[in-house]
């Protein structure tokens, strides 16, 4: 008689009757999951990316929107942090050391697109925004203007619009993300602010959502 | 608020809804975990993966070093085939469709590729070989000496061989590998057991490499199931015996508990000798030919749960992802099987505690308890953890509304009450701010304390 057993870690593994094969979980708070990861736990890495996926993609997504690559991008954020996870001292800064990580590999990918684009003599707004799948056509169109003129942008601005006003980041955490001071995270914002409506002013329907508020039209 | 805030608010939310479509997550899920089971399997299996012409060139140089060259060495020697053809180290050796192929070693080792199978002999020296088995299914008899070296590279895996008999297989799409060790003791090494895994005679090895899932088999009868036959998946090949499954087999533990579920009949079903098998096996957990998820994907919920109990309800939570749980449960929801659909989100929060994904249950649970079953009490305790628990994906404000309510309609006057309050503070235009203000309101012409 075959009797089957399956090699896991943490009570999930022994709990279950034998002859019952069940995925190798990784059970821990981050403290655990950093020693883990350090380690060389098997199950970890696994543990890792389901532990921070949605919250690296959600980032992604906010600085980059509806992106084709953004599945590839995900993989690197993670292949990365694996690398470099050795630096972190303190398991509570891991969520947002890894959010610091997808900040570093998205601005990469803004850059070397970037490039691209010169190397190609074109224009940002000559590459279509990638239409997303919102069942709401304004919600819609909001999405593919305001990323229209966020290509435009400069990286470090864009991320920093993104994070301040889509994420909703307070500054401070602004700064504490991209890994700069307090006073360079306002002055980037500031100047991402402006570029952004004066950007916008060329799209009717952004101006309407920033004509609300006469906050701007004043400055 | 101001206007930027606001767009970016409206933003979040179109972005949200499309990631919830997205599979992004999934997709990456596998793809990372066998590029991380790649770089950790080491650099010399690394080299071979990578480089393998490199390999092959350098191996073949040093064949030529050794069976040339110096022609008084006591390197094995390999030979291959019905016409005993010497192999060249680094050559790419594969069996035919219809039947197995040979390799034999001058040390009266035999390596035999399965139908289908391709490998090469990397390296040979006087204590033994090292073999590359890239796709298929090796028979191995190794004989046994003092001082015996043989490796074989299976995909991500090393299997350090003293003295042995065993079948081991590698389905390079699939990423899985399986050891059946019918004699002796071998050792294997690679993602999931980087230490090592020592194998006595009677056990099994099975590896889902992209699932990071290991299995291991003991046999405790002289009669030994094959494993996986990835190989030799091919039907009815000529002249090649195929068995029938045994009437009276013995059943492992897993397949007793589901004995509807023809993915189970697989591993007992498939008796083998040790000669060359032919006939396919089921992998562990086929998924029907419409699966599930299929089904939940295109909104037949009742149909999508339908399956899962077909395929074993408990099994497929076994091996579902955090987001399958998710799905799952929101099929089971939206299908009104209540039951089910607590236990997906009980088990998403219990596998994966202090994630996105356990939060995003708590509020799944809080909106079932309070739409469906009208249970406002418990949908008061799971909105309220979920807040707890830092609430996010654009939930927040909807999870703090619905707490509001939930515990005016329990009768919790007080805790509703303050809810209300932090909803109107933090949402005064939300579409929960009226109904907040008037609790408010209620309580303060009633005098109650703020």
């Amino acid at each position: 008689m075959l009797s089957f057993a399956t090699r896991g870690s943490g009570p999930a593994a022994t709990a279950k009757p034998a002859g019952v094969v069940h995925p190798l979980t990784f059970v821990g708070d981050d403290a655990a999951l950093l020693d883990g990861l350090r380690s060389g736990h098997p199950g970890a890495p696994a543990a890792f990316y389901d532990r921070y996926a949605d919250y690296v993609h959600a980032m992604l997504m906010r600085i980059l929107g509806c992106d084709p690559e953004i599945g590839d991008l995900l993989q690197e954020v993670f292949l990365q942090a694996l690398k470099s996870v050795g630096s972190v001292r303190d398991a509570n800064r891991l969520k947002p050391w890894v959010g610091s990580v997808a900040v570093h590999v998205a601005r990469g990918a803004i850059r070397k697109r970037s490039r691209r684009r010169w190397l190609q003599f074109r224009q940002p707004e000559s590459l279509p925004v990638r239409e997303a799948p919102v069942a709401d056509e304004e919600t819609r169109e909001v999405l593919q203007l305001t990323f229209e003129v966020l290509e435009r942008m400069p990286a470090d601005e864009r991320i920093a619009f993104s994070l301040r006003f889509v994420e909703q980041m307070e500054l401070a955490e602004v700064a504490d993300i991209c890994g700069v001071s307090l006073a360079t995270a306002k002055r980037r914002i500031a100047k991402a602010e402006r570029r952004f409506v004066a950007l916008a002013e060329t799209r009717p329907p952004l101006r309407g959502w920033l004509d609300q508020s006469s906050r701007w039209r004043d400055r | 608020m101001s206007s930027l805030e606001r767009l970016g608010e409206e933003v979040a939310r179109g972005l949200d809804e499309a990631r919830e479509q997205s599979d992004a997550v999934g997709r990456a899920r596998g793809e990372f975990l066998e590029r991380v089971s790649v770089s950790r399997s080491g650099p010399s299996r690394a080299r071979v993966g990578l480089g393998l012409a490199a390999a092959a060139g350098l191996a073949a140089a040093a064949a030529v070093l050794l069976l040339v060259i110096l022609p008084g060495s006591d390197a094995l020697t390999a030979t291959v085939g019905d016409d005993n053809r010497i192999v060249e180290p680094g050559e790419w050796i594969t069996a035919p469709a219809a039947s197995s192929l040979p390799v034999r070693f001058s040390d009266g080792s035999l390596i035999e590729l399965e139908p289908r199978s391709g490998a090469r002999v990397v390296d040979v020296d006087e204590r033994g070989a090292r073999i590359l088995l890239e796709k298929g299914t090796v028979r191995a008899e190794v004989v046994h000496r003092e001082d015996t070296s043989w490796t074989l590279d299976v995909g991500p895996y090393e299997v350090v061989v003293t003295g042995t008999r065993f079948h081991a297989a590698w389905d390079p799409d699939e990423q899985r590998f399986s050891l059946d060790l019918h004699e002796g003791g071998v050792r294997v090494r690679g993602p999931m057991v980087t230490e090592g895994q020592n194998l006595s005679a009677g056990s099994g090895f099975r590896a889902w490499v992209g699932e990071q899932r290991v299995e291991l088999a003991f046999l405790q009868s002289d009669r030994f199931a094959l494993l996986s036959e990835v190989a030799t998946a091919e039907p009815e090949v000529a002249g090649a015996p195929v068995e029938e499954p045994n009437a009276d087999r013995e059943v492992p533990a897993a397949v007793e508990s589901h004995p509807a579920d023809p993915a189970d009949e697989a591993p007992e079903a498939r008796r083998a000798d040790a000669g060359p098998r032919t006939e396919p096996v089921a992998t562990p957990l086929p998924e029907p030919e419409i699966s599930w998820k299929e089904l939940a994907r295109q909104g037949k919920y009742g149909d999508a749960i339908d399956a899962a109990e077909s395929q074993g309800f408990d099994k497929v939570l076994i091996g579902a992802t955090p987001r399958d749980l998710k799905t799952l449960g929101d099929a089971a929801r939206l299908s009104h099987d209540f039951a089910r659909a607590e236990q997906c989100y009980l088990e998403l929060r219990q596998r994966y505690p202090g994630t996105a994904h356990a939060t995003k249950a708590a509020f799944a649970l809080g909106r079932m308890a309070f739409d469906q079953q009208h249970l406002y009490s418990k949908s008061a305790k799971w909105l309220d953890l979920y807040l707890k628990e830092g609430g996010g994906g654009g939930l927040t404000r909807e999870a703090l509304g619905r707490l509001v309510e939930a515990r005016h309609r329990a009768g919790d006057s007080r805790g509703a009450l303050d809810a209300a309050r932090r909803y109107v503070s933090s949402y005064p235009d939300g579409p929960h701010a009226a109904y907040a203000e008037k609790l408010i309101d209620a309580a303060e012409s009633r005098g109650d304390p703020p």
